[in-house]
C-alpha cells in the first residue's frame, strides 16, 4: 500500500487485474454506466469475462478511489435517462494507466514470440 | 413519479447479500447495483435455465468476495492508522498495553489452571468414570473409614452395578539395592488398577492378574517422578531387581506422568506383595479398614442406582456381622467421582482467584475505556475533519473499534508472555492442593483463549467511547458542539471512574479477608512452641523397634545443645501421615452417657516420655509418661483437654479409665493441652495419647528441642540412626517452624495473589481518577478562570471540584460494598478465624480506597492554585 500523501508512479498501479483492465478498456471509447460496461466486456470477450454486480462495483470503487475513472455529470437526454444509473468515464490518469498496461502486455507478448511460446500467426 | 413495487424474492436475496458490504459501500453503490442486478437477471433469464443459475452463483460469489476484500481493505487501513496513532502517543500505548497485559495475562493464567483442573477430563481414559467408594459411619460422623479385605471381597462378589472394583492403600517400605537405602511411598494396588484407569506404562508393562496371586514373583511399577528423580529417567531400570521387605522385587514398568491419586507415591506393588495386607489380621478381620476402594459403573448404571445396590450389601453385612457393624454407628456407602475428589480442595480457591482476575479484567477494561474516552475528546477536531471529508459515523466507529482491538491484541501478547512466565509459580501453587497440578501447561487452548479475550476487550474498549459519539451532534468544529460532547463525555468518564472504584473495593475486601485469615492463622495458638524444634521421620525395617527408638532417644539427648527429644506417631501439621480415629469405651455413668452423644471418636497417637515437653505442649493435670510406664506396668494413657472437658467437665480426668479395645482398660495419668494437629484452621478434637512402651511402631516422628538448631544436628541424627541400624531411614528433616510455614504456604500464596491483584487494581483506579481530574481541570479552565476572576479563591474552587469526586466515590464505594457483601460469603471456604463479612476488613478497605481516591484526585487539582485567571480568560 502506498502511504497517503505520497504521489504514486504509473508503474505502481501495474500490473492490473484482467477484470480491472477490461473495465478501463470498456470506458476507453466514452462514458458508460455499469450495465453497459458489463455487457461490453462480456461481448468483447465472448462471454469469457462476466462481471457480476459485486465484482464490477468493487472494481469501480477502486478505480474511483485511485482517480482512474470519475463520475460523469453529463446525462443523456431526459427521455432516455434512468436516474438510478451513474455514468463513469476515464480520467487522464486512467487512460495513462491503461496505456501503460497495454504496453506492458505488448512487451510480454513480444517476449513470448521471441521465445516461440506464441506463434507469429497469433500475433 | 416512480411507482414503488414490492421487491421480488430475488431482490430480497440481493438486499441480504448487499448487507455484507461495508456501510459506506452500500450507501454509495447499492442503488446502482440493484439496477444492474435487475438488468443482468433479465438477460440471464432470457439465456436459459443454466445461464440463470450461473448468474445467481456468480452474483453470490462475487458479492461475498467483494465484501471480504472491502472489509479487509478497511481493516488494513484502520490498523495502519491505529498503529500510527499508537506510535504517535507512545506513553499512552505503553500504559494501556501494560494494564491490559496484566489483566489478560492473569485471566489466561486462571484459565490454564481452571481448564486443566476443573474442566478437562483426567488424562487417562478410564479416570473419568472412576468412582471412589467411601464406607461411612453416619452415626459417629465418620465420612470415610476405608474398607477391610473381607469387605472388599463381599462388595466385589455381591454387587450388581459395578464393572470392576479395585483397591489401593499406601505403605512406606525401604528399597534396597541402589546406592543407599531409600524409603519409598508405595501404592499397594489390585492387579487391574491401571487397566481400569486406562493407563499404559511408558516403558515395560502393567500388572497382570498372575502378579497378584500367592507365590507370584514380586514386581514393582515406578511412578514417573520417582523414576526421573532416582534413576535419572533411565529406561534400562525395567528388569532391574531391588530388595524390599526382604524379598527381591523386579521393576516391570514405568508410569507416564499422570496425576496420582489418592496420593503421590514412588512405586506400586500388587496386593499380595504387601506383608501387612497379606498378614493374618488384614486378611481375616473386618475391622482392619485400611484400603481405599475405587470402581467403575456398569454401562447405563447411574450413581444413585449403584449407591442403592451397595447400601443393600451394607445392610446385609450389618445383619450378618452385628458385632462388627453396631447399629448405633450406622453403615452406608458413599460414592464420589474421582475427578471431583481430585479438584475438591482447590475448587473454592480457583473460583475465588478466577473471580478476582475477572474483576481485575473488568477494572482494566473500564480504566482503558476511560482513557479512550478522554483521547476521543482530545481528538474531536480530527474526528470532525474526517466527518467533513466524508467518513460516516459507522466508519469512524469501526476505526475506533479496530484501534481498541489493536491495543488489546498487543495487550494480549504481553499477557501471553505474562502467563507463560507465571506458569512455574502457578504449578507450585496448585500442587499444594491437587496432584492435577502436573497437568498444567501452556496449551494452544490457552493461546486461543488469550486471543479471544483480547478481541473481546478490544471491542469493548473500542466501542464504549463511541457511546458518546452516537449521542453527539454531527462533528463540527464549532465550539458549542465540542462542549456538548465534553459534557456527555464527562458523564461517561464519571461513570467509568465509579465502576473502577466499585471493582477495586471488591478486590480490596477479598484480599483483606485472605490477609486477615493468614494473620489469624499466624497468630493462632496451635498448642505447641515450634521455635527451636527440629523434626524428622524415622523408619526401621525390622528388629526390635522399641530398643531402636530407646537407643536413638538416649543418644540424641546426650548431644550438645539438645534440651529434650521425644517421638510421636505423628506430629502436628504434617499432612503426609495421620492417625486414625478409634472409638473408646468409658466406665463411669456420666461419661458413658456423654460417649453415646459424642459424634467423632478420638484419634489415638503414640508418644514417648518428653514428647510433650519437646513440642512445647503443657501437661495441665497429672503427669507425662515416664520410663516406668513399660509393657509390664499398669497400662496408662494421657488425654487432651478437649476430651477431658467433654467426658469429665466437673472433675479431673486423671485416674479415670477408658478402653480403646474391648476389655483393655487404660488409666488416664495426665491431661495435656490441646494441639491443633490437623490444621491451624481446625479446632482441636478429642485425642488419646498412648505410650510407645506399650505399642510397636515401625515409623515414628522425632522431635528435638535445641535452641541453636544447626544443620549439623540433622547430620548427627542420621549418623546416630544408621549407627544403631544401618537399614534405618531418616527422612524429612525439617525445623518445626518450617513444618508450620509449609502448612501455611498455600493460604499465604492465595492471600498474596489476591493482594497483588488488589494493589494492581488500586494503582489502576488511582491512575483513572487522576487522569479524569486532570482532564476535567483542562476542560473547565475557562469556568475556573471566570470564578477566580470574580473573587473565588483556589481553595473554594478545589473544594467544589472535590465534591464531584466525593459523589463518584460514594457511588463507587456503595456499589462495591454491595458486591463485596454478596461475594464475601463465597470466600467462606478459604477464610478462617474471621467472619466473611468482617467489619474491620470492610472498614480498612474503604479507608484505604478513600485515601487513595483523595490523594489521586487532589494532585491534579493543585494545578488550579497555579492558574492565572487573566491568562486563562485571554486564552479563551
Amino acid at each position: 500500500m502506498v502511504p497517503l500523501g505520497k504521489k504514486r508512479t504509473i508503474e505502481s498501479y501495474l500490473p492490473l487485474t484482467p477484470a480491472l483492465f477490461h473495465v478501463l478498456l470498456a470506458l476507453a471509447d466514452g462514458e458508460k454506466h455499469g450495465y453497459v460496461i458489463s455487457k461490453e466486456i462480456a461481448r468483447r470477450t465472448d462471454n469469457e469475462v462476466n462481471l457480476s454486480t459485486g465484482t464490477l462495483y468493487g472494481i469501480i470503487k477502486r478505480l474511483l478511489e485511485d482517480g482512474m475513472i470519475e463520475e460523469s455529470s453529463e446525462r443523456p437526454d431526459f427521455s432516455l435517462d434512468d436516474q438510478r444509473r451513474r455514468y463513469y468515464r476515464l480520467t487522464k490518469l486512467g487512460r495513462t494507466v491503461a496505456e501503460a498496461e497495454a504496453e506492458r502486455m505488448e512487451r510480454v507478448l513480444a517476449l513470448a514470440r521471441l521465445k516461440n511460446v506464441l506463434g507469429p500467426q497469433n500475433a | 413519479m416512480r411507482v414503488r413495487t414490492n421487491p421480488t424474492a430475488q431482490e430480497r436475496f440481493l438486499s441480504t447479500l448487499l448487507r455484507l458490504l461495508p456501510t459506506d459501500f452500500q450507501d454509495r453503490f447499492a442503488g446502482e447495483m440493484r439496477t444492474l442486478f435487475r438488468d443482468q437477471q433479465r438477460d440471464a433469464r432470457d439465456a436459459g435455465r443454466f445461464a440463470y443459475l450461473r448468474f445467481f452463483v456468480n452474483t453470490t460469489c462475487g458479492l461475498i468476495a467483494t465484501a471480504f476484500r472491502e472489509h479487509r481493505e478497511i481493516l488494513f487501513q484502520d490498523a495502519d492508522y491505529a498503529l500510527r496513532l499508537m506510535r504517535r502517543d507512545l506513553s499512552f500505548t505503553i500504559a494501556v498495553i501494560a494494564i491490559l497485559g496484566m489483566a489478560i495475562g492473569a485471566s489466561t493464567t486462571a484459565f490454564i489452571a481452571a481448564n486443566a483442573i476443573l474442566i478437562q477430563p483426567l488424562p487417562f481414559s478410564g479416570g473419568n468414570h472412576l468412582i471412589h467408594l467411601q464406607q461411612r459411619q453416619p452415626g459417629v460422623g465418620v465420612e470415610n473409614m476405608g474398607f477391610s479385605v473381607k469387605e472388599i471381597e463381599d462388595y466385589r462378589s455381591q454387587n450388581h452395578t459395578l464393572d470392576a472394583l479395585v483397591e489401593f492403600h499406601e505403605m512406606t517400605f525401604s528399597l534396597l539395592g541402589g546406592r543407599e537405602p531409600v524409603r519409598v511411598d508405595t501404592g499397594v494396588v489390585s492387579a487391574n488398577f491401571f487397566r481400569i484407569l486406562g493407563v499404559t506404562p511408558l516403558y515395560g508393562r502393567s500388572f497382570m492378574d498372575e502378579d497378584d496371586t500367592p507365590n507370584a514373583r514380586p514386581v514393582l511399577i515406578l511412578s514417573y517422578n520417582f523414576w526421573k528423580k532416582s534413576f535419572g529417567g533411565d529406561p534400562n531400570v525395567v528388569g532391574q531387581k531391588y530388595s524390599m521387605n526382604d524379598k527381591e522385587h523386579v521393576v516391570v514398568g514405568i508410569l507416564p506422568p499422570i496425576p496420582q491419586f489418592p496420593s503421590e507415591v514412588d512405586v506400586y506393588m500388587p496386593t499380595v506383595a504387601c506383608p501387612t495386607r497379606s498378614g493374618e489380621h488384614a486378611m481375616h478381620e473386618r475391622q482392619w479398614h485400611m484400603m481405599n476402594v475405587y470402581a467403575t459403573l456398569k454401562p447405563g448404571v447411574t450413581l444413585a442406582e449403584a449407591q442403592t445396590d451397595l447400601n443393600q450389601i451394607a445392610k446385609r453385612l450389618q445383619v450378618a456381622y452385628p458385632d462388627d457393624y453396631p447399629i448405633a454407628k450406622g453403615y452406608e456407602i458413599g460414592l464420589r467421582p474421582v475427578h471431583e475428589e481430585l479438584s475438591h480442595d482447590i475448587r473454592p480457591v480457583l473460583i475465588v482467584l478466577s473471580a478476582a482476575v475477572g474483576l481485575l479484567l473488568l477494572l482494566a477494561c473500564t480504566n482503558v475505556t476511560g482513557i479512550m474516552v478522554s483521547r476521543m475528546l482530545a481528538r474531536t477536531r480530527e474526528l470532525a475533519v474526517r466527518t467533513i471529508l466524508g467518513a460516516g459515523r459507522n466508519r469512524i466507529l469501526r476505526a475506533m473499534i479496530t484501534e481498541g482491538i489493536m491495543l488489546a491484541i498487543f495487550g494480549g501478547l504481553a499477557g501471553l508472555i505474562f502467563a507463560y512466565g507465571s506458569l512455574g509459580l502457578l504449578v507450585s501453587f496448585t500442587a499444594k492442593f491437587t496432584s492435577l497440578a502436573s497437568q498444567l501447561s501452556f496449551t494452544q487452548g490457552a493461546i486461543v483463549f488469550c486471543l479471544l479475550l483480547s478481541l473481546a476487550c478490544g471491542v469493548v474498549i473500542g466501542m464504549a467511547p463511541s457511546i458518546g459519539v452516537r449521542f453527539m451532534p454531527p462533528f463540527t468544529m464549532e465550539r458549542g458542539n465540542v462542549s456538548v460532547s465534553g459534557r456527555i463525555s464527562s458523564k461517561t468518564r464519571g461513570a467509568l471512574v465509579a465502576a473502577q472504584l466499585a471493582f477495586c473495593v471488591i478486590l480490596l475486601v477479598g484480599a483483606g479477608l485472605a490477609l486477615r485469615t493468614v494473620l489469624h492463622l499466624e497468630r493462632v495458638d496451635a498448642g505447641f512452641q515450634p521455635s527451636g524444634v527440629l523434626t524428622s521421620r524415622i523408619y526401621i525395617l525390622n528388629g526390635t523397634h522399641q530398643e531402636f527408638f530407646k537407643q536413638l532417644l538416649q543418644r540424641i539427648r546426650r548431644l550438645p545443645g539438645v534440651e529434650s527429644a521425644g517421638l510421636a506417631s505423628t506430629i502436628p501439621l504434617h499432612d503426609a501421615v495421620s492417625d486414625g480415629p478409634v472409638p473408646i469405651e468409658v466406665r463411669d455413668a456420666e461419661a458413658i452417657q456423654r460417649n453415646e452423644t459424642r459424634p467423632n471418636p478420638p484419634v489415638i497417637r503414640i508418644v514417648t516420655p518428653d514428647y510433650f515437653r519437646t513440642l512445647g505442649a503443657r501437661i495441665l493435670a497429672g503427669r507425662d509418661f515416664s520410663e516406668q510406664d513399660t509393657k509390664e506396668a499398669t497400662p496408662v494413657v494421657i488425654v487432651n483437654q478437649h476430651l477431658a472437658s467433654h467426658y469429665w467437665p466437673n472433675g479431673s480426668a486423671v485416674g479415670k479409665q477408658i478402653a480403646v479395645s474391648p476389655d483393655k482398660w487404660l488409666s488416664i495419668v495426665g491431661v495435656v493441652s490441646d494441639v491443633r494437629h490437623v490444621g491451624l484452621d481446625q479446632d482441636p478434637s478429642d485425642e488419646v495419647y498412648g505410650s510407645l512402651a506399650e505399642s510397636s511402631q515401625a515409623a515414628m516422628s522425632l522431635v528435638i528441642r535445641s535452641p541453636q538448631t544447626s544443620p549439623d544436628l540433622g547430620a548427627q541424627l542420621r549418623w546416630i540412626a544408621h549407627d544403631i541400624d544401618p537399614k534405618a531411614v531418616v527422612a524429612d528433616v525439617r525445623p518445626m517452624m518450617q513444618v508450620r510455614s509449609d502448612w501455611l504456604a498455600s493460604r499465604r500464596m492465595t492471600a498474596m495473589f489476591l493482594s497483588v491483584f488488589a494493589v494492581i487494581a488500586l494503582c489502576i483506579t488511582a491512575s483513572g481518577i487522576s487522569g479524569m481530574m486532570a482532564l476535567t481541570v483542562g476542560e473547565r479552565k475557562h469556568e475556573i478562570g471566570v470564578r477566580l476572576a470574580v473573587g473565588a479563591t483556589p481553595g473554594t474552587v478545589i473544594l467544589s471540584m472535590m465534591k464531584q469526586v466525593l459523589v463518584l466515590m460514594m457511588i463507587g464505594l456503595g456499589t462495591g460494598f454491595g458486591g463485596a457483601w454478596m461475594m464475601s460469603t463465597s470466600m467462606s471456604h478459604i477464610i478462617s478465624g474471621i467472619a466473611p463479612r468482617d467489619a474491620i476488613t470492610f472498614a480498612v478497605s474503604s479507608a484505604l480506597l478513600i485515601a487513595v481516591t483523595m490523594a489521586s484526585s487532589f494532585v491534579p487539582l493543585t494545578r488550579i492554585a497555579k492558574l492565572d485567571p487573566v491568562v486563562l480568560l485571554k486564552a479563551e
